[in-house]
């Protein structure tokens, strides 16, 4: 049985795929302080992660992989990963990355200093250097600017060559046979590199990430931060190559926390209206698919339907209407699970019979108040 | 991709809640609206039998069923949550194409599949019911099935065809004899006209078929079958009940003619051998100075005044009454009867005793001769053959009490035995040989085949009324008409019904022994019920309990049940006291399982000791618990005596909380414990969602890791989890978590502050996902104790 979890890190992404041969591969890492102590719901990231190691008995991740460098994707990651670039980040408990995976844009992104957190420079090190050294990393897609920056430091694109995985192609250390699960790269593409002014959210990794059990195989979408023009361009390469089957979803990761301008420019009222392209990809949905928000709760009130920021209540309902279209399951956030006051990680347990949530008690209310210390009670 | 449903009901135009009828299809309804699980489609309504049921028509959308299972579970199904006052809540499946699997309900053709959740009955699962949790079972019962782990490994296969409400019993030899082809098998229906008519059962037995002639074929025989069957003309029928005749057809006469003789006291000394004709005895007795002769005479005469007919199948039977005296200068001592058949009829002893003659209508008067008669001369009566019996005297009420050493003083009363199953019947049996008490018998349920081995019922009560089968099981320990017991087959708790209300409110003591947790619950609750006793085996049969109320009334059986937690809880004996409990059932449900392993010989243990501790017990004031714990190696029987405390009911808004002083102090002594700091911890209990009680069974002390000050305390989870699963699991699942408790510090009182109201608040709200209330109970100085529920 495969594994893929969702952690409630607000708006912000952080998942896991555990395969049944126990390799874990994380994608993006977002920590907020303020939940070590329990002053907001989200989940205390880095508590959780090292729990889910030790209990596995395991001291590293086999990938860890960085969609791209926004902060809600990286929060906090520096202080947890074990980098290999610099002494200071070494030791003291962090956590090691057998492999990490990156957009080529990761590599190269020059935007100048108050753009860039402070941690996005890092992992740009840390990416560097790991390149570089010839070990422990995967660059997706290679842009003429990968190829110039290759040069600058003496390295040939021949000699890296096999730790680059290019739009198309299957990341070749994963096969189906072997690990029961592969990874298809539909982004970053070259252009998105070479032409594109942000770097980043245009040049996010985005996966079809197929699941094999026994005789059945299960399609994952995991998109990064696209907006719709990437995603329709995405499928139009996808539908010239003839590889409409890895536009098939059963579980379908939302890229930027159900924004509607992954459907479109207009939020629409009261619905998002998709893009005729990206409408057919909602319908390659199939029976008992999943949608996953990951972000704050979606409320239709008229604060959550006027909200700039996402998510947009317009956005789900459009969701919702295709996953219902295509006999799909829910249409799940996040930040949601079970509940708003105290979320829990969205697990997914793939086998043989199919695609079903797990680590989920039937919520009880006693359980839930048993499981976590008393509010404070007294005279004062 | 597109489904296709079956039309279930009447569809009302709208989503609006006042469509729906009962409150709790509209809480379901709500509660639908809140669920990620459940999309409301539509509300109908359907009508059967005179019954109308709100249905919701709703979408299942079940994460837990993995999306491509071979059982054919859909992730999304589309079901009718159909609710029907005082039934069990239907669940339908409307996809045309839902799969058949085990775990369901049996349903006429072309009706949507009907999902079997609960093995309770309603009555006892709407003391734990709420609708929260109903959708929960709903969830589970999807997703089991989904996964095919509904049906445990450990349980037994589930049939090849539906639970038919018909049910036809083998005989016990059919292996081994159904293929004999002389033999043919014989159905014999056992009808019984009395509500509920809920099935029949149809018992069979082998016939040679030649015995049955060409008109009788099986059919005709099934059709002329009485309401109690007779499968030959072996049985007679007694009552509800069928005895072997046998012994009658081997008597020749159809009926005596008693001819009593008394005659004087007679010393004790030889023993004769018996006469074998009328002279022999009438020379043993005037050898002993007794003479009957003339005595007899005079019977017969008597008794042939206004004539008798001669009558070929009868026969007389002399009894003579005597007194033995030790000496002839002893008083007599015992009285002594001994008795004759006289193989005659009595017109013909009478003429052979020269005492009647024939006249000319057929019939035969006395001949009345004045100055003494020719007897004397005629000899004819001396070899009339006689054959000795035996008498013994039946047993009366006061022998059985003597003979039982009851308390002759306190054996009259009323009593009401509820349940007369396994432990039921045989407490009556006991009873009933005591002639302890006059007893009305309350239970619904029928004698099924398998109740047979631990029932006294026989086989051939198969179908018929329990009540009906233990009265006329008790009644025949005693002559006919001679011992008497009532029989309602109801439930104890069937207020409704006048026989039930009578026999209780009239009844000095009522004996619970149900084996259910509703019936002493909602018997509590009522004035006109008597000073109540509940006993039970445990579910292995390796112990039992009696849970007994004082004579004045002041606690009543539910507030016993709670402090019998509690012991089980704090006691030794308590970890191993319920094991092997199923779920959510106290007590002895294993007497109701087939597959159960409890003998009729650890039945018969237990209930020797209850009946006699009952007997003992209600003749002292005080209330009871007792705990049993039998060794079956040694036999050894061990007897834990629990104390009893108070008992108060706090009203809470809609509820009641009951809590007894026991519980209190340990409440104040823990705060003691700790102060100055406050200190807290979980409430244990359970409610019942019937009666909206909250019981209070006993409270735990705070965690390690709680936080606790002055004016403060933060109860910590340190080994929470796994003391939880432990009193469930000893409790057979009954007592859990009902809330927090805490103290206040010195000088201030039990009133929740601010925050207190702000947890009670907190966990009312997490508790709405299981559909129940919060309590809070806060101990303040000098004492004081605050109890507070709220729900969300």
């Amino acid at each position: 049985m495969h594994q893929i979890i969702f952690y409630p890190v607000g708006n912000g992404d952080t998942s896991q795929i555990i395969l049944e041969n126990g390799k874990r591969l994380l994608f993006d890492f977002r920590h907020l302080k303020k939940a070590e102590n329990g002053e907001i719901p989200e989940i205390d990231l880095k508590k959780r992660l090292k729990e889910e190691l030790k209990d596995s008995k395991k001291t590293s991740f086999d990938v860890v992989a960085f969609t791209h460098g926004d902060s809600d994707h990286i929060e906090n990651s520096t202080e947890f990963f074990e980098l290999l670039h610099a002494k200071k980040y070494q030791g003291d408990g962090r956590i090691k990355i057998d492999e990490l995976w990156v957009p080529a844009a990761m590599i190269l992104d020059t935007a100048t200093n108050d753009e860039q957190s402070a941690e996005f420079v890092i992992w740009r090190q840390e990416a560097r250097y790991r390149l570089k050294e010839g070990k422990a990393i995967r660059v997706f897609s290679k842009p003429e600017k990968l190829k110039d920056w290759l040069k600058e430091n003496n390295l040939t694109v021949d000699s890296r060559r096999h730790m680059i995985t290019d739009a198309g192609q299957t990341v070749p250390s994963y096969t189906l046979d072997k690990d029961g699960v592969e990874f298809f790269c539909h982004s970053p593409f070259i252009k998105h590199v070479d032409e594109g002014d942000d770097l980043r959210n245009e040049a996010a990794l985005i996966f079809n990430v197929r699941f094999k059990v026994g005789s059945n195989t299960f399609d994952y979408l995991a998109s990064g931060d696209s907006k719709w023009e990437v995603l329709e361009e995405i499928i139009e390469a996808t539908k010239y190559h003839k590889k409409m089957d890895r536009l098939e979803w059963d579980i379908y990761s939302l890229p930027h926390h159900c924004s509607y301008k992954t459907l479109s420019e207009e939020k629409g009222d009261p619905e998002t209206i998709p893009k005729p392209l990206i409408k057919e990809l909602l319908l390659l949905g199939k029976e008992s698919a999943y949608v996953v928000s990951s972000s704050n709760p979606i409320r239709d009130t008229k604060e959550g339907r006027d909200q700039k920021e996402p998510p947009h209540i317009q956005t789900k309902k459009c969701y919702e209407r295709y996953l219902k279209k295509v006999n799909g399951a829910k249409f799940l956030v996040t930040m949601e699970e079970p509940n708003e006051k105290n979320p829990e990680p969205i697990i997914f347990e793939i086998g043989s019979s199919g695609i079903s949530r797990g680590g989920k008690v039937f919520g009880s209310g006693i359980s839930i108040i048993t499981s976590k210390p008393s509010p404070r009670a007294g005279v004062k | 991709m597109i489904n296709e449903f079956i039309p279930f009901g009447e569809q009302y135009a709208d989503l609006a809640p006042d469509n729906l009828r009962q409150n709790v299809s509209k809480k379901i309804l709500k509660l639908c609206g809140e669920s990620k699980d459940f999309e409301v489609v539509e509300l109908r309504h359907l009508t059967r039998n005179n019954e109308t049921s709100d249905l919701i028509i709703v979408e299942c959308v079940n994460d837990q069923v993995p999306s491509r299972n071979p059982s054919g579970i859909k992730v999304r199904e589309r079901l009718a949550l159909v609710f029907t006052p005082d039934r069990l809540p239907e669940v339908r499946a409307l996809r045309s194409n839902f799969p058949t699997l085990p775990h369901m309900n049996h349903v006429p053709p072309g009706e949507p599949a009907s999902l079997c959740l609960y093995a309770d009955t309603w009555q006892s699962l709407e003391r734990t019911w709420t609708p929260q949790k109903h959708l929960k079972r709903i969830l589970w019962w999807l997703s089991e099935s989904a996964k095919g782990t509904l049906h445990r490994d450990d349980q037994s296969l589930e049939p090849l065809y539906f639970e038919s409400p018909f049910e036809i019993v083998l005989p016990p030899d059919f292996d081994e004899k159904s293929e004999n082809p002389n033999l043919v098998l014989m159905p014999q229906a056992i009808r019984i006209d009395r509500p509920p008519l809920n099935f029949k059962v149809v018992r069979c037995f082998f016939q040679d078929k030649r015995s049955i002639t060409t008109q009788e074929t099986s059919k005709n025989k099934v059709s002329k079958i009485p309401l109690i069957g007779i499968p030959s003309g072996k049985y007679r029928t007694a009552g509800a009940l069928l005895v072997p005749q046998e012994h009658h057809e081997n008597k020749r006469p159809s009926n005596f003619t008693i001819l009593a003789v008394t005659i004087p006291s007679m010393v004790h000394g030889i023993i004769e051998q018996y006469p074998r004709t009328l002279g022999e005895l009438h020379d043993q007795m005037n050898a002993r100075e007794g003479a009957i002769l003339n005595k007899l005479k005079n019977v017969i005469k008597e008794k042939a005044i206004g004539g008798i007919a001669h009558e070929d199948s009868s026969e007389c039977l002399l009894i003579l009454s005597m007194q033995l005296q030790r000496s002839v200068d002893s008083p007599p001592e015992n009285n002594y009867k001994q008795a004759f058949e006289i193989v005659s009829d009595l017109a013909g002893l009478g003429d052979k005793m020269d005492v009647l003659s024939a006249s000319s209508d057929g019939k035969w008067y006395p001949i009345e001769i004045i100055g003494g008669g020719t007897t004397e001369n005629k000899e004819d009566w001396r070899e009339i053959k006689i054959w000795p019996v035996d008498v013994k005297l039946a047993v009366t009420r006061d022998l059985a009490r003597f003979a039982s050493d009851v308390d002759l003083q306190t054996a009259d009363f009323k009593g009401v035995l509820a349940g007369v199953g396994a432990l039921g019947g045989s407490l009556a049996e006991m009873w009933s040989k005591e002639h302890w008490g006059a007893w009305s018998f309350i239970d619904p349920d029928m004698v099924k085949s398998h109740n047979l081995i631990r029932h006294i019922a026989k086989n051939f009560h198969v179908g018929a009324f329990k009540t009906d089968v233990v009265k006329d099981m008790v009644e025949f320990n005693y002559q006919d008409d001679y011992y008497h017991a009532a029989s309602i087959s109801k439930s104890a708790n069937d207020f409704n019904s006048e026989a039930v209300k009578d026999a209780i409110s009239k009844a000095d003591i009522l004996v619970d022994a149900t084996t259910t947790i509703e019936i002493p619950r909602d018997l509590s609750q009522r004035e006109d019920v008597p000073r109540s006793v509940s006993v039970f085996l445990t579910p292995s049969g390796g112990g039992s309990a009696l849970l007994m109320e004082p004579a004045d009334k002041s606690l009543r059986l539910d507030a016993l049940e709670a402090q019998y937690y509690r012991a089980i809880i704090n006691a030794e004996w308590g970890k191993d006291h319920l094991v092997g409990h199923r779920g959510n059932i106290r007590v002895g449900a294993g007497c109701r399982d087939a597959s159960a392993i409890i003998s009729y010989e650890t039945i018969q243990f237990h209930a020797a000791m209850l009946s006699r501790q009952i007997r003992l017990l209600r003749d002292k004031p005080a209330a009871y618990i007792r705990v049993w714990s039998g060794d079956f190696e040694t036999g050894a029987l061990n007897a834990d005596e629990i104390h009893v405390y108070e008992s108060s009911l706090f009203k809470c808004g809609d509820w009641d909380v009951i809590m007894d002083a026991g519980l209190r102090e340990k409440l104040i002594r823990i705060r003691m414990s700790r102060l100055p700091n406050e200190t807290g911890g979980v409430i244990l209990g359970y409610v019942d969602q019937k009666l909206k009680h909250i019981y209070v069974v006993d409270v735990l002390k705070a965690p390690p890791d709680s936080d606790a000050d002055r004016t403060g305390f933060t109860r910590g989870i340190e080994g929470l989890k796994a003391a939880l699963e432990d009193i469930a699991r000893c409790t057979a699942n009954i007592v859990g978590y009902i809330g927090e408790w805490h103290s206040h510090p010195e000088f201030a009182s039990a009133y929740p502050s601010a925050i207190d109201r702000e947890l009670l608040k907190h966990l009312a709200d997490q508790l709405y996902l299981d559909g129940q209330p919060a309590l809070m109970i806060i101990v303040g100085a000098s004492g004081e104790i605050s109890s507070s529920v709220k729900e969300a």
